[in-house]
């Protein structure tokens, strides 16, 4: 605690003003912040206020996901708020050792990933993060596919002759959480950022009590731990996930609805003989598999289907499961459905003996010789995984001292692997809006100061909600008029060099 | 309801862009005219702003507009004073860089609800923050308590510019912001705020709204008659001064020797598409027309 929450007057009664101020910038400049913290602790420990000073916070953070901690971390690294003496604390109730702890293993790839757009990567640079990442276990791919699963109509990206640079990096999330913890930890030193893991939040209040007297925090937010200490901040920031208590706190709506439709998602072994370097999506009518490249021989995946397939999926056996992946790849819709048939059934066919006769068919009786993505050949054990989709925006996502980011304010499907991007474009946003806040001496939970950051974030959340909300109604129906519409628009954009960039821009980031 | 009003008395409309108070121009020739019990203080505009003494703090209230100006208000001070010297103490260091205002004795006039008051405070400044009104200093007050980092280096006083100077109290900066538009004589206010300067380089900030058919129709027409985005009867378009007259009267200010100049004449404007205030730039014709900031040293 900086000496500027001292009560001063309490220190020397009947001072003037200016002897205050010209006896505490001796002391500012002669004692390390923690020292007078100590100090000032220990002259007044019987005093009720010390309890007080000791848990108060300019920036209490509920959430220590991926978005909550890169907000932590990029306070830390800011100048402007470690000058200022800013006090933060981030809250996590479950225990972050095993993400501390995390180092990659050769030939093992979590299955859960994020793709991240060159803006996001330009952001952990800024910050400081991305010397940490594990570089081996980065992939970059300039190159994807996205195609219709009816019609086969396709679009390609590609960015490998443009100098743009990737369209994006596929990491695992634990390289990124275990990066951005370590980050936080190298700032210890030159922050003051409390990192609270293992800690529940109890309750979150306003405490119309007024026992803080000479001061009036009735309405500061009071979060309550798990370990008994009650912290009031200046800033309370919900970085609490798609259920956020502080959302709840905050009397703010999500609005929004369910996709009749689950994700499963798992690590896949493919053929390492084809150069693993771009991400393949098709748009089945049940939902878009998508297979994102992780390391030559290793991709993940991940494939929205309907809660009942989703089931089947994840729990046939993995060489059955094998096939019917490249079955939902590879093969006609009218191939597919027959692999559907048979899932669940005690006396199912050979996945791969249908799978390889119906391929060999289907490429002697086609004119045209479309690439695939490379054969998966097994799956790493225990890596598949489900959970329901859904899609979210809250009403609003400010209110007066309280802020919500990333999956608190806003949920996406995962078809264009923009929800982890969207929450760090919230944190970089939110990191200016502090600092500027602050260069302009505003007290940083005001709403007119947060404002600017909810009037920039909204609309552009709201709009990627709503492309790809679009998109996944678009290619969830099997209507002819509606499969040839839409096969002739991605042939169309397909030849059309110019919006193919202005959509690519949109989906890596770019403003 | 000011055209009517105006037309009734059959007064030529061009009336109205000529300064309420004669004694501008009388200035250079007579600035100790003033008895000792004169006060600027026009009880009118009190007991206005003491009525919405409770909404200074509201987001949406009809302080609005002062809030949002209040960012540029500040960026502005701390751009006129980087890296100058103000008495002993000189802005520059590393740790002064996130505190530009420490050791500076800093006055706000006519605080209000301490809006800019409390920003001074945030940005290292030892700051007093004065209102003719009562109810706005106990607003001001209990708003204070709300934030520990101002705790012991903000004080509120209602008391009047005049009586401060009486008292022989001197400030490294004075800010009078969008204030003289409210005062009765601005003449004898001006003279107060100047007076309250540190001789030797201390600093007066004003802020306020020209008069020109422009400003009437922003200020006037639309923002308090069509929009009501500030209250009716907020301002007084005959009280706004010219940057060019307000120039005129600090200069011409003496005591026993030239008060001091004007450093900086800013224009600033409300952009209505994102409602945040900004520097109008160099090219735009009549940048000074509505509102403006002007910084004047003291020698």
């Amino acid at each position: 605690m900086s000496l500027k929450y001292l009560p001063n007057r309490i220190l020397f009664q009947n001072n003037k003003l200016f002897n205050i101020n010209l006896f505490s910038s001796i002391f500012r400049q002669q004692y390390h912040k923690i020292n007078i913290r100590k100090r000032y602790l220990a002259t007044v420990s019987s005093s009720t206020s010390s309890d007080l000073l000791e848990n108060i916070y300019d920036i209490v953070i509920v959430g220590g996901g991926i978005s909550g901690s890169a907000l932590a971390c990029a306070l830390a690294s800011s100048s402007k708020i470690t000058g200022s003496q800013k006090r933060v604390a981030i809250i996590e109730s479950s225990d972050t050792s095993n993400i501390k702890g995390w180092k990659p293993i050769k030939g093992e790839f979590s299955n859960r990933v994020s793709s991240l757009t060159p803006r996001s990567v330009e952001f952990f640079k800024g910050i400081g993060v991305w010397q940490n990442i594990e570089e081996e276990r980065i992939k970059p791919f300039k190159d994807m596919q996205v195609w219709d699963g009816i019609s086969d109509a396709r679009i390609k990206f590609n960015n490998e002759n443009t100098g743009i640079g990737p369209l994006a990096w596929i990491l695992e999330n634990y390289n990124i959480h275990h990066a951005i913890l370590r980050t936080l930890d190298q700032y210890k030193e030159d922050s003051d950022v409390d990192f609270l893991d293992n800690t529940k939040v109890q309750k979150i209040s306003f405490d119309k009590e007024n026992k803080d007297e000479p001061f009036d925090l009735s309405d500061w937010p009071c979060v309550e731990l798990s370990n008994g200490k009650k912290l009031k901040t200046r800033l309370l920031v919900g970085a609490d996930g798609i259920n956020s208590p502080v959302r709840s706190f905050a009397n703010i709506d999500s609005l929004g609805w369910d996709y009749n439709s689950h994700a499963v998602v798992a690590t896949l072994h493919v053929d390492s003989n084809v150069e693993n370097k771009t991400a393949w999506q098709r748009f089945l009518p049940t939902g878009p598999i998508a297979m994102l490249p992780l390391q030559n021989g290793y991709s993940s995946m991940v494939w929205s289907t309907t809660p009942n397939l989703a089931n089947k999926i994840r729990s046939m056996s993995s060489n059955d499961f094998v096939h019917l992946v490249n079955a939902a790849f590879q093969l006609r819709m009218a191939d597919l459905e027959y692999f559907y048939s048979q899932l669940g059934d005690g006396e199912s066919v050979d996945f791969q003996n249908e799978f390889e006769w119906r391929k060999d068919v289907q490429s002697k009786n086609s004119n045209y010789k479309e690439e695939f993505p490379p054969i998966v050949l097994g799956v790493q054990e225990k890596t598949r995984a489900g959970f329901p989709l859904r899609m979210r925006n809250a009403e609003s996502y400010i209110k007066e001292r309280i802020v919500l980011v990333g999956d608190a304010a806003h949920t996406i499907h995962p078809l264009a692997g923009q929800g982890l991007n969207q929450g760090l474009a919230d944190v970089q946003c939110l990191l200016k809006v502090i600092e500027q806040g602050i260069i302009n001496g505003q007290d940083i939970g005001d709403i007119n100061l947060l404002r600017e950051y909810s009037s920039e974030r909204y609309f552009a959340n709201i709009m990627m909600l709503g492309v790809v909300d679009k998109l996944h109604k678009l290619f969830g129906t099997s209507l002819t008029p509606i499969v040839l519409a839409r096969s002739f628009g991605l042939k169309v954009l397909d030849n059309f060099d110019p919006i193919k960039a202005e959509i690519m821009k949109f989906a890596m980031g770019a403003e | 309801m000011f055209l009517k009003r105006t037309i009734t008395k059959n007064v030529n409309i061009m009336q109205l862009f000529k300064p309420k108070y004669a004694c501008i121009h009388a200035l250079t020739r007579n600035t100790e005219q003033s008895s000792p019990e004169y006060s600027t203080i026009n009880e009118s505009e009190v007991s206005k702003f003491s009525q919405i003494a409770n909404e200074w703090w509201s987001p949406n209230g009809p302080v609005k507009l002062l809030h949002t100006m209040n960012p540029l208000r500040i960026s502005y001070i701390r751009e006129q004073l980087k890296n100058k010297k103000i008495g002993d103490e000189v802005s520059s260091s590393s740790y002064h860089h996130h505190h530009p205002f420490r050791g500076l004795r800093m006055l706000d006039i006519g605080c209000g609800g301490g809006v800019l008051t409390e920003a001074l405070v945030r940005l290292g400044g030892s700051v007093i923050g004065v209102d003719a009104s009562d109810e706005n200093i106990k607003i001001a007050k209990l708003h204070a308590k709300k934030d520990p980092i101002l705790h012991g280096n903000l004080e509120y006083q209602c008391i009047t510019a005049e009586k401060l100077l009486k008292q022989g109290e001197t400030f490294d900066v004075v800010c009078a912001m969008e204030i003289i538009e409210h005062v009765n004589n601005p003449v004898e206010f001006l003279k107060a705020c100047a007076g309250l300067v540190k001789p030797g380089g201390g600093y007066l900030f004003l802020s306020t709204i020209s008069r020109t058919p422009l400003s009437y129709i922003l200020t006037i027409l639309l923002a308090e008659n069509t929009f009501k985005i500030v209250p009716q009867g907020t301002h007084d378009f005959q009280k706004y001064l010219r940057p060019d007259e307000l120039q005129k009267i600090i200069e011409n200010i003496k005591n026993d020797d030239k008060w001091g100049k004007v450093i900086d004449i800013t224009g600033i404007g409300l952009n209505p598409i994102t409602s945040k205030w900004c520097k109008l730039p160099d090219w735009i014709p009549g940048k000074f027309d509505v509102n403006y900031f002007l910084t004047a040293q003291r020698i």
